[in-house]
């Protein structure tokens, strides 16, 4: 029979005080000899979006497994909304809606039933549960479908069940784990427009991982790991900024006599490959007075800003890479 | 949408008791495995075809060749054993959903849902153990086919015996799973643990007529006690041990194996 689980830990926060989403202190999760996980500290206030980047390996699955209730920490804390995971996992998973990389719906059974016994097995009672199914598929726009056999389902569409399947229990905090791996660009965009809708309508809490860069853009907060540990974690604008590779790069006939001109002017140039460059926090305010001071031919002016993908390849890929530039044509 | 249709907080039905959640928990897999076991109606056909094989042939067949065991035709002194072995082959593979659940990734699902996590395995008993107790009523159906005399209460008791022995084999079959994680791995496993299990039960032969060291192996194995107590109910004869002994053994097999499995299921 159960396991005597206690009573749900108490969450008494302060007075005014809301405990965050998730919050996991020095996490360590070891397979035998190997710390997947070596010291993670995170955390997110409600109604944030959180994405977790890193090379594969990086620990990215073992840290969600944990904070899924899935697997158990070897040491450190994990709590969700105050729930510390090891002492009150049940009331930690109530707040838990989860969409794993893997497909994990009952491919036999039709959409309806996929969300009916999950409903249930939440403890739904029957006329709730009944009445959000009914609303989660309108949103998703799987009405017409809910009797379908999940797998004649696309996987885009697949995906989009699991994601109406997370939010029946009206989650505090949706983990994703890779939310859509193996899914073609149309796919992926309507994903990302109903996982953005949680973000900007709901205020539902949001964690997920991904590799792809575009997609870690969407969140408030980065959190790159590499083997095991948190190596950057910031919003994209300070991440970016940190980077500190924003330049003006100018390329004209005579880079010598520009590198000259910009010196005069002030200017600290370096040559680099295709012109030379005025590294600076801010280029596009600084980008008239670069101009001004140059009088050469064939001049060209860009814009170097590092993409998430250079904060990324900075601080886990194998070497620092050239930014792409977005090109700006002279004034 | 909008945050109250939505993000509202969770009206759950959280302050329902452990038993109960757990029981609602119990019924849900179970009706789950149900609903997939008659989405397969071939599955129940197979089955069906091998009821009707074990009876044909293994006891009405082989009747012609042996006469008798003691007093008890040959065919109804290897009936109760027949429906054992199709309860206990049907039991053990029960687990073996438990291996594809994981296999297709549906279990993870299931195992971070807000109840006991031994109630996973449990709905899978009570969905396999109550198929394959249905089809031994089936096969008892056929018991004046082959000089069973039967009566309500045998019926009965039958019934409960085979009942017993489907949640005890679903048990160890679980087990199983839980313990070997690679479906093909656990498929060969089952299979060759199988056979001799199967026939080293009493359910084709009688251990008290088997040499001595047969005989011993016969007493480790757990279908041994179910196959003896379902031919004393069915027959009323007596038989390796008295019925209290087989039912005291089964039971406490059956707590053993669900300790295992409640060790291996975690929170």
């Amino acid at each position: 029979m159960p396991s005597p689980e206690p009573p749900a830990a108490p969450v008494i926060p302060l007075p005014g005080a809301v405990p965050p989403a998730f919050e996991l202190t020095d996490l360590v999760v070891r397979y035998g000899k190997v710390r997947a996980v070596d010291g993670v500290s995170v955390s997110s206030p409600p109604g944030r979006v959180t994405a977790l980047l890193g090379p594969n390996g990086a620990g990215k699955s073992s840290l969600l497994g944990v904070l899924s209730t899935a697997s158990r920490p070897d040491s450190g804390d994990v709590r969700i909304f105050g729930h510390d995971v090891r002492e009150a996992p049940m009331a930690a998973r109530r707040r838990l809606g989860l969409v794993f990389q893997e497909r994990t719906l009952d491919k036999e059974l039709s959409v309806e039933r996929n969300l009916w016994f999950h409903a249930r097995l939440f403890g739904m009672k029957r006329a709730d549960a009944r009445s959000r199914i009914d609303l989660l598929l309108d949103l998703f726009e799987l009405t017409d479908r809910r009797r379908r056999p999940v797998e004649e389902l696309s996987g885009g569409l697949s995906r989009r069940v699991e994601i109406a399947r997370a939010l029946l229990h009206r989650p505090g905090l949706i983990i994703l784990d890779e939310p859509t791996n193996g899914l073609d660009p149309t796919a992926r965009a309507v994903v990302w427009r109903d996982l953005l809708r949680l973000r900007d309508e709901l205020g539902v809490t949001v964690l997920y991982s991904t590799h792809y860069m575009d997609e870690a853009e969407y969140a408030d907060e980065i959190v790159i790991l590499q083997q095991g540990r948190v190596v950057r974690q910031g919003s994209l604008a300070r991440l970016k900024s940190s980077l500190d590779s924003s330049r003006i790069v100018v390329s004209c006939t005579d880079d010598e006599a520009a590198a000259r001109q910009l010196r005069a002017a002030g200017f600290e140039p370096l040559a680099e490959p295709g012109g030379v460059a005025v590294h600076c926090a801010d280029p596009e305010s600084r980008i008239a007075d670069v101009v001004r001071a140059l009088d050469v031919k064939g001049l060209t002016v860009a814009v170097h800003h590092p993409s998430m993908n250079d904060v990324y390849l900075a601080a886990a890929g194998p070497q620092r890479p050239s930014p792409r530039p977005e090109r700006v044509s002279a004034p | 949408m909008t945050a109250t249709t939505v993000g509202a907080p969770p009206p759950l039905a959280a302050a329902d008791g452990r038993l109960r959640v757990a029981l609602r928990a119990i019924g849900v897999i179970a009706h789950r495995d149900l609903l997939r076991q008659f989405k397969r109606p071939g599955v129940l056909f197979s089955q069906g075809v091998q009821i009707l094989f074990f009876v044909l042939v293994y006891a009405v067949g082989f009747d012609g060749m042996i006469d008798s065991v003691g007093e008890v035709p040959f065919s109804a002194y290897v009936f109760p054993g027949i429906i054992a072995i199709q309860v206990v082959s049907i039991g053990v593979a029960s687990g073996q959903t438990y291996a594809w659940d994981r296999e297709f990734g549906v279990l993870r699902e299931l195992l971070v849902a807000p109840v006991p996590r031994i109630c996973l395995p449990l709905g899978k008993v009570v969905a396999g153990a109550g198929m394959v107790t249905v089809q031994s009523a089936v096969m008892l159906a056929f018991s004046p086919t082959v000089g069973v005399q039967l009566t309500p209460g045998r019926f009965a008791a039958a019934m409960g015996c085979y009942a017993l022995a489907a949640v005890e084999f679903s048990v160890i079959g679980l087990c199983l799973a839980t313990v070997i994680k690679r479906v093909q791995t656990l498929q060969a496993t089952v299979q060759l643990a199988m056979f001799p299990m199967l026939f080293l039960s009493g359910s084709v032969f009688s251990a008290q007529d088997a040499p001595g060291w047969l005989s011993a192996i016969m007493h480790v194995n757990p279908m041994t006690y179910a196959v003896d107590l379902a031919r004393q109910t069915l027959l009323g004869t007596p038989g390796l041990l008295p019925w209290w002994a087989d039912l005291g053994a089964l039971c406490g097999i059956l707590a053993a194996v669900l300790t295992v499995l409640r060790l291996r299921s975690g929170r």
